[in-house]
C-alpha cells in the first residue's frame, strides 16, 4: 500500500478506511499512549491528541499505513451535520463497554428526523386535496395523490425533490398529529372523513326466493336458488337456517307484497293470478369475482399504457396511482401475479396480443372444462363398479315367519332388529310373504300410529313343514334392486 | 505600407494618408491604427495636472456610479449560465519559493532574452509604431546604454525599496553587480540617473501591465480555466511622506482644537488594518455619502521655499473641532483619511488586485489614493481584467467591504456573478429580515401565485437579459400549488441587486468560492515578501512618495509573477535557464466527487440547507400564500 496510491485528487493523503476501524484505532492508540505516560495510573480516556499522535505510527504494523492524526480522525468521524467528533467524547465512546461502533457511527451519520409543523401539514394536505379535487382525504388517498403529484409529467428533478420534501407521507403526517389522521385533517382545515361505508351486503336467501318466485312462479330448491343468483350475478347470503324456514320466510315476504301465495314446495305449478315479471337485478350487490384472467390483466396494462404521457416511464408507482379507484382495472397485485408490469407491457406491444390472449384463455377454459368432465366421468364410471348387487338372505322370510309365530304381531322396527336388515328390506320381505298369503298387516291407532305384521292361518300351516317352506320361499330369487324399487309402507314414522 | 511598392502605387494618396494621420496624432493624441492588430502603446493616465490639484487617480472618483450602465458592447446578449463553471485550483502555480533558479539575477537574464523584454522596451520607448522615429533628436550627452525597464524589474525582484541601497549594491564586487551587467549596462549608472529613469518609468507603468497581459492571454489560450473565478480585494499602502500641520490662521486653529490636532500622528499599520476592518464591518454604506465623507480633504498644491529651493506640497484640509485644519505633505498624489476618535491619519492608498482563483496570480492591479473608495477602483480593475482575459470573468468573489448595491449592479449588468458575504443594511439586521414576498433571504425568488420557492438553477432558468439590457432571473415555482405556478416567471435583478445576484446561493459553486476566498488573502503578503510592493511601514515601504511609484512597482511585480508562471508552466521556452516545470494536475474544488473529497463548499451549502429547513423556506409564505390559503378555505 504505497503512499502515492493513497493520495486523493487534491494530493492529500486520504486512505480509505472503514470508519469502524478508526474507532478501534483510536482505542488501541489511547491504550498505548496511556501506557507510555509518566503517570502510571493515566486513564486512556484522558489521553491528549498530541500524546495519541506521538504513538500513532506504532499502530501501522497492525492497521497499515498511514494512521491519520487524531484531529483528522475526529474530522472523518464527523456527524451528519459535518461537525467533527469531539476528542474526549470519542475516547469516552471507544472505552464504553457494549457500544457497537458500527451502530454508533451509523446513528451519528444518519439524517436526523425531520420535524414537521402545522404549516407543513396544512400545505401538504391541501396540495393533495386540491390536486385530487376532493375536500377530505384518507391516508391511502393522500398517499396515492402524493404519488401522482410526484409522478406527474413536466416536473424538473429539483421540483420533484422539493415537492417530495414539502409533502410528507401519510404516516409522517399521522405521526406528527399524535397518531390521528383526523387531527391532520383538522389542521389542514379539510372536511372530516366520512365513516367507512358498510360493505354492500349480499341478498338474503328469503328475498332471493321471492325474486325467484317473481320470475318463475314457484318456490325453488336450494340448488335452483343458487343457480338463479349465479345467472343474475348477485351475491347470495350463505345458508344460516333450515331450508324450510327460509321457504316460509320467503313465502311470508311474497304474501306481504300482495302477491299470490305460491304453492307449497316442491310444486312447480304457479298459483292463480301469478304473472311472470322481467326482473332487473343489476342494482343488487354483484357477486365477488374470485380471480382475474390474464386477458383482463393485459387489458389493464394496455389501458395504462395509453394513459401514459410521452416520455413517462411505466413504473409500479404510476400504475398503482392509475389503478386507484378504477373497478375495471386490475390491481397491481394481479399484474404482478401475471408476471409484472414490464412483462405485460412487452406483451401488449405485440400487434395481435388481444387475439392471442383470447385464444389462450379459450384454450385454458376448454382444458379446464375437459378436466372437470374427466373428473366427473371418472367418478361416474366408478360408481357401478363399486356397487355390487346385494344378495337377499334366503333365511330372512323364514325367520320373519318364525318371529311372527313365536312373538305374535310385530312392528317393522322389531323385525328389523331381529333380522338385522333395513326397514325397506323388512317391507320387501313382508310384501313377498303377503303375496303368498302367509302374513297380513294390521293398522294400529295408538299414540304413534304404525302397522303391525301378523301371521295368517296359511302361514301357520306352512310353518308345519319347514323344509318344504324353505324350498317354496327360495323358488323366486329376489335382488336388492327389486327391493329398492318397491315402495316403502305409507306413513311410516321417520 | 511595408515591403516593396506596387507598380501602380499612388504617392499622392499615400502622402495624403500620412498627413491626415499625422494631424490626427497631434490633435487628438491618439495614435493611428496600423491595421495590423499590433499592440498599441498605452497612453499615460496622467491627464490633467494643469493646476496641480489633479492626480492620476482622479478619474476613478465616483467611477462606479458613473460607469454603472455598460456600453452596448459590454452588455451580454444571452442567458448567463453557470452550469459549466467550476472552481479549479492549480497547485503550486504561484509558489516560486522552491525555484532557486528564479531568483532575481537568473530571472532578469532570462527575461532579457525573451520577446517580452523587447516588447516592454518597445512599448516604453514607443518604437512599436511608425511615429517613434519622428521625435526630434534630443540634445546633450548620449544616453547611457542599458535596459532601464529590466533594471527596474531587477530592482523590484531584489526587493530593494531604496534606490541608494540598490545603487550601492550594484557597484563592482557587490551582490547585485551582475544584475547591472545582465541589464546591458557596461558602466554602473549614477544614483541620480537611476532615480530619474525610475521616475520616468512611472509614466509607463501600463507598459509593464500590457506585457503581463500578453502573458496572461497566452496562458488563457492554453488553459481556459484561467480567469473564470476571480478574487477581488484591496490592500493598503502607506506613503513615506510626512504630514505637517500647517494652518495659516493660527488663532482660529488654536481656538478649534489646534493643540490636539498637532498631536495627531500617522497611524501604524495594525491600526490602519483595525480601522479598515471596522469600516468593513459597519452597515452597508450609501456609496455616494461615503465617498463624500472621505473626499474633500485634498487641497491645492502649494509651493514653499526651503533651503533646497521651491518645494511643492499637497495641502489637505482635515475638519476637526469645527474647523478645516490645513496639513501639508510632500506626497502630491496620495490621499489622507483622518480618524477623529483615534486622532490618527493614514496617508497612502490602495492596491486593488483581481486575483485568479485558479492560478493564484493577479489578473489586474490598480493603485489609487485612499480618498478614492475601494469600489470606485473596481471599474478600472474590471477593464484591465477584461483586457487581459479577452472576456469577462464569470464570478467575482469579494469581502464585506465591497458589498453594496451599486457594486452588485455594476457586475450584474455585465453578466458577472458576485459572491460576497451578508452585510447588514441597518444595525443589528438579521438575515431573515431580508425576507420579502418577492425573494427570500438566500436570494431564492418566490412564486407570485403561491409564495413557494422558485427554481432558478435547472436548465433554461436563471439569469438572463431582456431587450432593454436589464438583467433578470427566470425561475419556475418548485411546488406548483396552482396552475399558474407552472409558468416561467421573471424577476428583475433591480428588485434587489444584492439579494438577486446572478449566482444562486443554492449552488455549491457559490459556497466553494466563499470558502476559497479566504485562502487568496495571502497573495498580498506573498507579493510583499517577494517584491516589497504596497509596503505599509518600516523597511518594506518604498521611500519615494506618491501613488505613481506604487503603481509602477505593482505593475512590475505583476509582470514578474506572470513571467515566472509562464516559465514554470512551460508557456515560454526558457533560453538558458533550467526551470523545473510545475507538473501538478489541476484540482476541482467545487464539486462532490466521492465521500472523501467533497466539494469545499459542501459544508456551507449543507448549513444553508439546514437553515432553510429550520425556517421552512420550502413552504409558501407571504401575501400570495395567504391568498391561496383563503382560496383553499373558501372551497372547503
Amino acid at each position: 500500500m504505497s503512499a502515492q496510491a493513497l493520495r486523493n485528487a487534491r494530493g492529500a493523503f486520504a486512505a480509505i478506511r472503514n470508519p469502524v476501524d478508526l474507532y478501534w484505532i483510536v482505542r488501541e492508540g489511547a491504550l498505548l499512549a496511556a501506557s507510555y505516560d509518566d503517570d502510571p495510573l493515566k486513564s486512556p480516556a484522558k489521553v491528549t491528541q498530541p500524546a495519541w499522535d506521538a504513538v500513532r505510527h506504532a499502530l501501522e504494523s497492525k492497521w497499515g499505513p498511514p494512521i491519520p492524526k487524531a484531529s483528522e480522525i475526529c474530522r472523518r468521524l464527523r456527524d451528519h451535520g459535518g461537525a467533527s467528533y469531539p476528542w474526549y467524547e470519542l475516547l469516552e465512546t471507544v472505552f464504553t463497554d457494549g457500544v457497537s461502533f458500527a451502530q454508533h457511527h451509523a446513528q451519528r451519520r444518519s439524517q436526523p428526523d425531520r420535524t414537521l409543523s402545522d404549516d407543513r401539514v396544512y400545505w401538504a394536505a391541501n396540495r393533495v386535496a386540491a390536486f385530487l379535487q376532493v375536500r377530505t382525504l384518507r391516508p391511502s388517498t393522500y398517499d396515492a395523490g402524493r404519488e401522482q403529484l410526484l409522478e406527474q409529467p413536466g416536473l424538473s428533478q429539483r421540483s420533484r425533490e422539493a415537492m417530495a420534501k414539502a409533502l410528507p407521507n401519510a404516516n409522517q403526517l399521522t405521526a406528527y398529529c399524535g397518531g390521528s389522521w383526523d387531527r391532520a385533517l383538522e389542521i389542514a382545515k379539510l372536511e372530516p372523513r366520512s365513516a367507512l361505508s358498510p360493505a354492500r351486503e349480499a341478498v338474503p336467501r328469503a328475498k332471493a326466493l321471492a325474486f325467484f318466485f317473481l320470475a318463475h312462479g314457484y318456490v325453488p330448491s336450494q340448488n335452483q336458488l343458487e343457480l338463479f343468483a349465479c345467472r343474475e350475478d348477485f351475491a347470495l347470503q350463505a345458508p344460516s337456517e333450515a331450508w324450510e324456514e327460509t321457504c316460509s320466510q320467503g313465502v311470508e315476504l311474497i304474501k306481504a307484497q300482495g302477491l299470490p301465495e305460491p304453492n307449497p314446495y316442491p310444486s312447480k305449478i304457479p298459483p292463480d293470478g301469478w304473472e311472470p315479471v322481467t326482473l332487473d337485478l343489476s342494482g343488487l350487490p354483484a357477486r365477488q369475482r374470485r380471480g382475474q384472467s390474464r386477458l383482463q390483466a393485459l387489458e389493464s396494462a394496455y389501458t395504462f399504457k395509453l394513459d401514459l404521457a410521452s416520455g413517462e416511464t411505466p413504473t409500479d408507482a404510476r400504475y398503482k396511482a392509475f389503478a386507484l379507484g378504477k373497478k375495471d382495472i386490475s390491481s397491481l397485485n394481479v399484474i404482478n401475479r401475471f408476471g409484472g408490469l414490464a412483462v405485460l407491457l412487452r406483451e401488449v406491444a405485440r400487434p395481435d396480443w388481444r387475439e392471442q390472449a383470447t385464444l389462450e384463455q379459450d384454450a385454458a377454459e376448454q382444458e379446464a372444462r375437459e378436466l372437470r368432465a374427466a373428473e366427473k366421468g371418472a367418478a361416474g364410471a366408478r360408481q357401478p363398479a363399486t356397487r355390487k348387487p346385494r344378495q337377499r338372505d334366503p333365511r330372512s322370510p323364514l325367520k320373519f315367519l318364525l318371529k311372527l309365530r313365536n312373538d305374535g304381531p310385530c312392528a317393522n322396527r322389531e323385525l328389523r332388529e331381529t333380522l338385522g336388515v333395513s326397514r325397506m328390506s323388512v317391507c320387501n320381505i313382508f310384501h313377498g310373504l303377503k303375496e303368498r298369503g302367509f302374513v297380513e298387516a294390521t293398522e294400529q291407532t295408538s299414540k304413534s300410529p304404525h302397522q303391525r305384521y301378523t301371521l295368517t292361518v296359511a302361514g301357520r300351516e306352512a310353518l308345519e313343514d319347514v323344509p318344504a317352506l324353505r324350498e317354496l320361499l327360495a323358488s323366486p330369487p329376489c335382488t336388492a334392486d327389486s327391493e329398492s324399487e318397491a315402495g316403502a309402507p305409507e306413513n311410516e314414522a321417520s | 505600407m511595408q515591403g516593396t511598392l506596387a507598380p501602380n502605387f499612388d504617392f499622392r494618396n499615400a502622402l495624403l494618408l500620412v498627413a491626415i494621420q499625422f494631424v490626427l496624432y497631434f490633435v487628438s493624441g491618439e495614435r493611428p491604427s496600423d491595421g495590423r492588430g499590433m499592440m498599441t502603446r498605452p497612453k499615460p493616465t496622467l491627464t490633467r495636472l494643469a493646476n496641480g490639484a489633479a492626480t492620476m487617480a482622479d478619474h476613478l472618483r465616483g467611477a462606479l456610479r458613473r460607469e454603472l450602465i455598460p456600453s452596448a458592447e459590454e452588455r451580454p446578449r444571452q442567458r448567463v449560465s453557470f452550469e459549466g463553471t467550476q472552481l479549479w485550483h492549480l497547485p503550486e502555480a504561484g509558489r516560486f519559493k522552491k525555484d532557486a533558479e528564479l531568483t532575481a539575477l537568473p530571472l532578469i537574464r532570462e527575461f532579457r532574452q525573451q520577446l517580452a523584454s523587447q516588447l516592454l522596451n518597445e512599448l516604453i520607448t514607443g518604437s512599436d509604431d511608425e511615429f517613434a522615429d519622428w521625435d526630434s533628436p534630443k540634445r546633450g550627452r548620449p544616453p547611457l546604454e542599458g535596459d532601464w525597464a529590466a533594471l527596474y524589474l531587477a530592482y523590484v525582484a531584489s526587493k530593494c525599496v531604496v534606490v541608494e541601497d540598490f545603487h550601492r549594491n550594484l557597484q563592482k564586487g557587490k551582490l547585485l553587480h551582475p544584475l547591472a551587467e545582465a541589464c546591458g549596462f557596461t558602466d554602473i549608472p549614477s544614483r541620480q540617473a537611476i532615480d530619474a529613469h525610475f521616475v520616468e518609468l512611472e509614466k509607463h507603468a501600463d507598459a509593464f501591465i500590457e506585457v503581463a497581459r500578453e502573458l496572461i492571454r497566452r496562458a488563457k489560450r492554453e488553459d481556459p480555466r484561467i480567469g473564470e473565478v476571480v478574487f477581488l480585494d484591496s490592500t493598503r499602502w502607506s506613503s513615506a511622506a510626512a504630514l505637517e500641520h500647517a494652518c495659516e490662521d493660527l488663532d482660529a486653529c488654536f481656538a478649534h482644537g489646534g493643540k490636539k490636532m498637532a498631536r495627531a500622528r500617522k497611524a501604524l499599520a495594525p491600526e490602519i488594518d483595525e480601522l479598515h476592518q471596522r469600516d468593513g464591518g459597519a452597515v452597508e454604506p450609501d456609496i455616494d455619502l461615503y465617498a463624500a465623507s472621505i473626499d474633500g480633504t485634498r487641497g491645492p498644491i502649494v509651493t514653499r521655499m526651503s533651503q533646497r529651493g521651491a518645494l511643492k506640497y499637497r495641502s489637505f484640509f482635515i475638519k476637526a473641532h469645527g474647523l478645516p485644519h490645513r496639513w501639508l505633505s510632500r506626497d502630491l498624489s496620495s490621499g489622507v483619511r483622518y480618524y477623529e476618535d483615534e486622532r490618527v491619519f493614514w496617508l497612502g492608498g490602495y492596491a486593488q488586485a483581481a486575483r485568479d482563483m485558479y492560478t493564484g496570480l493577479d489578473l489586474a492591479v490598480s493603485v489609487f489614493p485612499n480618498d478614492v473608495c475601494e469600489w470606485d477602483g473596481y471599474p478600472e480593475t474590471y477593464k484591465q481584467m477584461v483586457a487581459a482575459l479577452g472576456e469577462r470573468p464569470r464570478v467575482v468573489s469579494v469581502d464585506r467591504g465591497f458589498v453594496n448595491r451599486p457594486f452588485y449592479e455594476y457586475n450584474a449588468r455585465r453578466g458577472v456573478a458576485v459572491v460576497g458575504p451578508f452585510r447588514e443594511r441597518k444595525p443589528k439586521e438579521k438575515l431573515e429580515d431580508r425576507r420579502t414576498d418577492a425573494v427570500d433571504e438566500h436570494g431564492v425568488p418566490r412564486c407570485a401565485y403561491c409564495g413557494g420557492p422558485g427554481d432558478r438553477i435547472s436548465p433554461g432558468l436563471g439569469p438572463a437579459f431582456n431587450q432593454a439590457g436589464e438583467p433578470y432571473i427566470a425561475f419556475r415555482c418548485l411546488l406548483q400549488h396552482t396552475h399558474d405556478c407552472r409558468k416561467k416567471q421573471k424577476i428583475l435583478c433591480s428588485t434587489d441587486w444584492v439579494q438577486l445576484a446572478l449566482l444562486a446561493q443554492e449552488a455549491e459553486l457559490f459556497h466553494a468560492v466563499r470558502h476559497a476566498h479566504h485562502n487568496k488573502e495571502s497573495g498580498f503578503n506573498a507579493d510583499r515578501r517577494r517584491y516589497a510592493v504596497a509596503g505599509k511601514e518600516g523597511l518594506g515601504r518604498v521611500c519615494r512618495s506618491g501613488s505613481g511609484v506604487h503603481r509602477l512597482r505593482c505593475a512590475a511585480a505583476h509582470l514578474l509573477n506572470w513571467f515566472r508562471f509562464s516559465l514554470r508552466q512551460g508557456l515560454i521556452d526558457p533560453v538558458e535557464l533550467e526551470v523545473e516545470r510545475n507538473l501538478s494536475e489541476p484540482e476541482l474544488r467545487s464539486e462532490v466527487r466521492d465521500p472523501l473529497t467533497p466539494g469545499v463548499g459542501t459544508d456551507r451549502l449543507n448549513e444553508l440547507l439546514r437553515y432553510r429547513d429550520e425556517h421552512e423556506l420550502d413552504l409558501p409564505y407571504g401575501a400570495p400564500a395567504e391568498h391561496l390559503r383563503r382560496a383553499y378555505e373558501e372551497v372547503a
